[in-house]
């Protein structure tokens, strides 16, 4: 489902909704950042049942949560073609249908002219980030343009210092571009506010690391459920599926362990069932065998690709290891901030 | 609950410097509680001295003294305060009296022929107010005792400035409330010593009757009451006011409170330095606590860069290391409480610690630690308060780091 959000003074924009709760409210902390003056700072709430309805609950908002002209009381079913209203805000539920014009894509094109698609995983344009290192402005990424499908598993190879990274991190929400149009699933994520981007990250991205970055304090099981505990999650759901992905990276007996007492391979394992327990549809690993001796490296390789074929998650890695790459469906090779096919 | 469980992990994960805070704050605590604990010791001491030697716990006049005394003292004496007192007496509701008495004050001069120097008497009974002079220490002589007639006691330093000794006669010269000069002679049975420098250096004390005598009258300046508490002072305020207008005594009368003005000076003295304490060691606990906080910051920089990575927001982090902040008060506040009892409590059981003579005071005295709750609460209040605010800059800042940075961070 996506969302037409148009708030008063503000550009219209869209938000494509992923499986999961969302908050909507004037206070930053919202997944939906709206600002218009007469919604309360905590005024609604998104979900999908596990039915795939979508579901809109009034959070005790001060002028309440109008749908289709009428203001409902508690919670109430969405379906496309819904006009909700929040203060002074519109906000329209569609589908994304192939006419539907997606960002990045539609904007880049004139629209009628080109046949529209269905919005890409990943989709960047004229891609340029540039850091500043002390005093010298250094190019990391010099016009990037990549198109990424649902289901696809993807290398970015190259030399340390190419900018695959940076790349990764553009992908990831974790860092914006100097210039260029990025979109994640439809959505044109420079715009998105602190909250957006960290609730875009949590739902519908999970990330592997080079050095692991699991959570020190906590056991192997509780790492993996985190993502579900910032989400809010029941706790029966939440030890339900984290269990499962723990059974599926083969990591049962080390559930009670914390990172410290695991195996480079077990914790590359654990980061794994961290990044899949959201049911994500991308999953981004930076260098994710750097760490780990070639044996263990190509049994996360194996692992990886196996949850690619399962859950159908798009998997896109970085390596430096040309035995690694050639287990990606299609390689990218970056080269002095460039992207070669 | 899942953000205070991982705040009490983070807390205790580096046990050294969660030791080394919590000595901060218990340190902290224990200043407050023992120093708090002197200072209300040494509140109850000097206003039961007060209480006890000079003022009472209630004083009655006739009407209009407060007003008008000081001027003409002697339209506004109690003429029959023996009447007075009887009424008190009878009256049923009147509850914890433990002395009434009267006194009759005068000013005048002491002489013991080779010197002469000012004086304030006081006419009191002695068989009653044997109470009052539970706190009066009698460094010579003996105290006034019922069948003493033309014998007084004097203070120490009016004494000492006097030359005189223990059976001395000395000449009391004052007027008599018609005006006139009028003499008499007594003998100094007893030198007292109050504590308080400034009335040591002026007091006598005779009996009623030979102050009736020498300034001529049968009546009373004041009638003072002491109950069993000084506690109870509220509750019985009322009550005397019933007396008063029920039986029509014409009477007016004002609580030890409103008389101890030297109290509430050093009362008033010793918040000041208390707050100036509570001041510093609230800022030795602050940056105590955010040093602590900001050195977490930093180690944790590579997980606060992965939280966020994983969907943790701005807010999600800040709110972290906030709750940190929190529990790191509310054990410390607790551990602080906790130890404090222990410090003042064993600071009693050695027999307390010999003070120096508070202002305006002559002698040393023992002081023990009152354990107050106000003050054990203060401590806790302000421990909690202050580690949440030394955790606002570290918290506010881990969560503005760049993940991409934080992530890489080794």
């Amino acid at each position: 489902m996506i969302l037409i959000i148009s708030e008063p003074g503000e550009e219209t924009r869209e938000f494509n909704l992923q499986p999961g709760t969302y908050s909507l409210g004037r206070s930053d902390e919202n997944d939906l950042l709206i600002k218009d003056s007469n919604v309360s700072r905590k005024h609604a709430r998104i979900l999908f049942k596990p039915d795939g309805t979508l579901v809109i609950e009034d959070l005790k908002s001060t002028n309440g949560v109008i749908v289709n002209e009428s203001r409902i009381k508690g919670k109430g079913n969405l379906n496309e073609g819904d006009v909700i209203k929040l203060g002074e805000t519109t906000i329209e539920v569609t589908s994304p249908a192939l006419d539907e014009t997606v960002v990045g894509v539609g904007e880049s094109t004139e629209a009628g002219t080109v046949v529209m698609q269905a919005p890409h995983m990943v989709f960047l344009e004229n891609v340029v980030k540039v850091y500043q290192l002390g005093k010298v402005e250094v190019k990391a990424l010099k016009s990037i343009d990549l198109e990424v499908e649902e289901g696809e598993f993807i290398s970015v190879c190259g030399p340390s210092g190419s900018g695959k990274s940076t790349l990764l991190n553009l992908i990831g929400c974790i860092d914006i571009p100097s210039s260029g149009k990025l979109s994640i699933m439809g959505n044109d994520v420079t715009k998105f506010s602190d909250a957006e981007m960290s609730g875009l990250r949590n739902r519908s991205i999970g990330f592997i690391f080079q050095s692991f970055n699991l959570i020190p304090v906590l056991t192997a099981f509780e790492n993996v459920e985190y993502p579900l505990v910032i989400q809010g999650i029941a706790k029966n759901i939440r030890v339900e599926r984290s269990a499962s992905i723990i059974k599926e990276v083969g990591l049962e007996e080390f559930s009670k362990h914390k990172p410290d007492e695991l195996s480079g391979g077990q914790r590359q394992r654990v980061a794994i069932a961290r990044a899949l327990v959201t049911g994500p549809k991308m999953v981004l690993a930076d260098e994710p065998t750097a760490n780990l001796d070639t044996k263990t490296g190509i049994e996360i390789l194996d692992l990886m690709q196996k949850m690619n074929d399962e859950h159908k998650t798009t998997f896109i890695f970085s390596t430096h290891d040309p035995k690694i790459e050639k287990y990606a469906k299609k390689i990218y090779n970056m080269v002095d901030g460039r992207l070669e096919i | 609950m899942k953000d205070i469980f991982l705040a009490l992990r983070n807390i205790f994960r580096n046990k050294r410097r969660t030791a080394i805070t919590f000595l901060a704050i218990i340190s902290g605590s224990i200043a407050i509680i023992v120093f708090g604990g002197y200072v209300e010791y040494s509140y109850w001491g000097l206003r039961e001295i007060v209480i006890n030697t000079q003022l009472g716990h209630i004083q009655l006049y006739k009407e209009g003294y407060m007003e008008n005394a000081a001027a003409n003292p002697g339209k506004y004496l109690i003429e029959d305060p023996a009447a007075v007192e009887q009424a008190i007496a009878d009256f049923p509701q009147v509850k914890y009296m433990r002395m009434i008495s009267n006194r009759l004050s005068f000013s005048g001069l002491v002489s013991t022929g080779d010197k002469t120097l000012a004086c304030r008497g006081i006419g009191f009974d002695p068989e009653r107010e044997e109470e009052m002079s539970y706190f009066e220490s009698i460094v010579d002589g003996v105290q006034l005792s019922s069948d003493m007639e033309d014998a007084g006691i004097i203070g120490v330093g009016l004494m000492k400035a006097l030359g005189a000794k223990v059976g001395d006669y000395v000449t009391l010269l004052t007027t008599t409330l018609d005006g006139v000069i009028n003499a008499a002679d007594f003998q100094i049975v007893g030198v007292a010593s109050t504590g308080t420098k400034e009335y040591d250096e002026v007091f006598i004390k005779l009996p009623s009757k030979f102050v009736q005598r020498i300034i001529n009258t049968q009546s009373a300046e004041k009638i003072i009451v002491l109950l069993d508490n000084t506690e109870d002072v509220d509750e019985v305020v009322p009550l005397f006011q019933d007396v008063i207008e029920d039986k029509d005594l014409g009477l007016e009368l004002q609580t030890w409170d409103k008389l101890a003005d030297f109290y509430h000076k050093v009362v008033n003295l010793y918040d000041g330095i208390f707050d100036v304490m509570k001041i510093i060691i609230g800022i030795i606990v602050f940056f105590s606590i955010a040093n602590t906080m900001s050195m977490s910051v930093f180690e944790r920089v590579k997980e606060i860069g992965t939280l966020r990575a994983i969907g943790t927001t701005r807010w999600g982090i800040t709110k972290l290391f906030l709750i940190e902040g929190v529990l790191i008060g509310i054990i410390g506040g607790i551990l602080g409480i906790i130890f404090g009892i222990i410090a003042a409590q064993l600071i009693n059981l050695s027999g307390g610690i010999e003070i120096m003579p508070p202002p305006g005071m002559t002698v040393s005295f023992i002081t023990n630690i009152l354990i107050v709750p106000e003050v054990l609460i203060y401590s806790f209040i302000l421990t909690v308060l202050v580690s949440v605010l030394s955790s606002v800059y570290p918290a506010i800042k881990a969560s503005r780091l760049k993940i991409v940075d934080a992530i890489h961070y080794v």
